[in-house]
């Protein structure tokens, strides 16, 4: 058996060192012209079958182009260093291969070294036969259903900060693991007495031997794809092998990379929108927080209201409807009393007219009185000339006349020991319909000024009071 | 001259077998089997000394191309200079080893084991020169399995020719083994 085909080799090409060794593996260049100066960086790795390193090296490129003299100091592993380019050896210093030259068009200088620094990408491969997990010398000679299965992790993620808009107008920065964008591919070619090949995610085809070829591509960086990659293939062996595979993977800039820009902008356009999508969201989420102190604010109401409601169940059950069965009562009452008023004031009405009849019959026989009393004077006058000066006990007699008092109230006018009703104008509102609620506050408040008749001793009656001439008596 | 025809269709016959195995065990002999096979034959018909001394003399020229590929991946730089260098390094060491036997190992067959070395190697090299350590082995196990299964049947069925002198003849001697009617034929 070959042992070339139980081989597999990974190879990771140009820029993967140079990106793994960032910044300090670009060459410092001191140039006295106009000399430019390219550097690029190959990791070769050869693994066992299934994946773990066995051999890696270096190989470092530099093309001068231009003219003028250039020096150059070029960060390189210096085990095992040689110098691809020429018998002599390459000079260093401090870790860095030191290169003093005159440029006159294109120079070349390539060395090759042992790496001994990380490699981007972890690469592993299972094999299963008839679906069972084997080592890869267990497939050798032997036939079945046989399956592979590459796993390919970019593992050159390293903590970055990453500042991006918050969506409130603001940014936001968090520490995130950022991957050197790679891309890459598998290739593998499997004899003719693999059959039956079969895989979804790779390119097939005869290699023009019998044979199949496969490629896989992976895209290693999220989101356009994903750090880690799986694929593989089944195929039905017989006298089997392992066959040899090449893994190259190179970094890219996916935002100036024609296979990725289109998607790199997609995913820019969508990052905008999403952008404003969360200064929506976060409007959205103010006012949803708005709306929540208002509906908690609504709640606390509502169970206030609910206990204001059950206080009001409670009293209208409670206090309210014996309350209105009372006020029913009492304007029953009212309604009755008011009548009563109503009769009342119609007596006092007939009481009044019947007054001012006797009052008319008082008038004129007080005015017969008075002639009577003039005449009464007259006559004693003529009695009693000689005595002109007699003396009056009860107030003095000037002229022959008895001064008359007379005293009246407006309304109402007693005479003797009679009492008179009257109407005044505020009474004729108690003829009214009782049930009004005037009524029941002039019952309520206004007391006497509603009631008359039964309660007649608290009405205000006016009374004529006349005074009495007293004759002097002797 | 029959004998030699057979011997040339025995030495198909094994190159046939070779191939035969090649295919039924996966021995990736094929690009070899013919470069091999003759080569093995060639080493085995040529009446020059021993069997042996030419079997050596082949195995050194062998032994020197791997040498020089192996200095041509290690230290010379990967540069058409570089690859001169290698050519002209073996082809002194194959002189030097001639001299330094003092001819008991013909140059001839020195110079061609060098050269089934190159011839069976140099395209697996080019392609891969990190890989000579294991690409070399292969392809010279391979080539040295050809060339023995060659040698084997030519030295096996070609006829014996007769051995040559184990060292080159002086001029003195060519002259005194030659007589004068030859040598009127040969100034003529």
């Amino acid at each position: 058996m070959n042992p070339r085909k139980n081989l597999l080799r990974v190879a990771a090409t140009s820029g993967v060192a140079a990106v793994l060794c960032g910044m300090a593996a670009a060459p410092a260049v001191a140039s006295d012209g106009d000399v430019d100066v390219l550097n690029t960086e190959t990791v070769q790795v050869y693994t066992s079958p299934t994946g773990d390193v066995e051999a890696q090296r270096v190989y470092e490129q530099l093309v001068l182009t231009g003219n003028g003299s250039v020096d150059l100091t070029n960060p390189v592993s210096t085990d095992g260093l040689r110098n691809l380019d020429g018998f002599g050896g390459v000079d260093v210093e401090g870790g860095d291969q030191v290169t003093k030259m005159t440029v006159d068009g294109e120079e070349h200088l390539r060395t090759v070294s042992n790496f001994d620094g990380d490699l981007p990408l972890d690469v592993s491969v299972t094999y299963k036969l008839d679906g069972k997990t084997v080592e890869p010398g267990d497939i050798v000679g032997e036939s079945g259903k046989l399956e592979v299965l590459y796993t390919v992790k970019n593992i050159t993620a390293t903590p970055q900060e990453v500042s991006f808009p918050d969506g409130s107008g603001g940014t936001t920065t968090e520490t995130v693991d950022v991957p050197i964008p790679m891309v890459g591919s598998l290739t593998t070619n499997t004899p003719d007495n693999f059959t039956n090949v079969k895989s979804t995610q790779a390119n097939m085809a005869g290699d023009g031997e019998g044979g199949t070829k496969l490629s896989f591509t992976m895209t290693l960086f999220p989101p356009i794809g994903s750090d880690t990659a799986e694929f593989g293939y089944t195929a039905d062996i017989t006298d089997g092998l392992v066959p040899r595979s090449d893994v190259s993977a190179l970094p890219v800039n996916p935002l100036e990379s024609p296979t990725f820009a289109s998607a790199a902008d997609s995913y820019q356009g969508g990052t905008q929108t999403g952008a404003k999508l969360a200064e929506g969201a976060a409007t959205i989420d103010s006012n949803l927080l708005k709306l929540r102190d208002g509906a908690a604010k609504l709640l606390a109401g509502l169970i206030k209201l609910h206990a204001g409601s059950a206080k009001l169940q409670a009293g209208l059950a409670d206090e309210a409807a014996p309350g209105a069965e009372k006020l029913a009562d009492g304007a029953g009452q009212l309604d009755e009393g008011l009548g009563k008023i109503a009769d009342g004031a119609g007596r006092l009405f007939d009481g009044t007219g019947r007054l001012v009849a006797g009052t008319g019959y008082l008038t004129d026989g007080t005015g017969r009185l008075a002639d009577g009393a003039n005449r009464l004077s007259d006559g004693a006058g003529r009695r009693s000339a000689p005595m002109a000066r007699g003396v009056s006990r009860e107030g003095p007699v000037r002229d022959g006349r008895v001064r008359r008092r007379h005293r009246t109230r407006v309304g109402a006018g007693r005479v003797g020991r009679v009492q008179h009703r009257t109407t005044r104008p505020r009474d004729r509102a108690h003829r009214h319909d009782a049930r009004r609620g005037d009524h029941a506050r002039s019952r309520a408040g206004a007391g006497a000024d509603g009631a008359s008749g039964e309660r007649g001793g608290r009405l205000r009656i006016a009374e004529i009071d006349v005074a009495h001439l007293m004759l002097p008596t002797r | 001259m029959r004998k030699t025809i057979f011997a040339g269709l025995v030495l198909a016959l094994a190159a046939a077998l070779v191939m035969w195995l090649d295919a039924t065990f996966d021995l990736e002999l094929e690009s070899v089997v013919l470069l091999g096979t003759a080569v093995g034959a060639v080493v085995a018909l040529v009446p020059d000394r021993t069997p042996l001394s030419r079997f050596l003399g082949f195995a050194a020229g062998f032994v020197v191309a791997w040498v020089g590929y192996l200095v041509r991946a290690a230290v010379l730089p990967d540069t058409d200079s570089g690859r001169a260098v290698a050519v002209v390094l073996i082809l002194l060491l194959c002189v030097a080893l001639f001299g330094a036997t003092v001819g008991r190992l013909p140059l001839w067959s020195t110079l061609l084991g060098a050269a089934a070395f190159a011839g069976g190697y140099e395209y697996t090299y080019a392609a891969a020169p990190q890989e000579f350590a294991s690409s070399s082995v292969s392809a010279a196990t391979s080539l040295l399995f050809c060339l023995a299964v060659g040698y084997l049947v030519a030295a096996t069925v070609a006829p014996q020719a007769g051995a040559l002198p184990s060292r080159p003849r002086s001029r003195d001697e060519d002259l005194e083994n030659t007589s004068f009617d030859d040598l009127m034929e040969k100034t003529k």
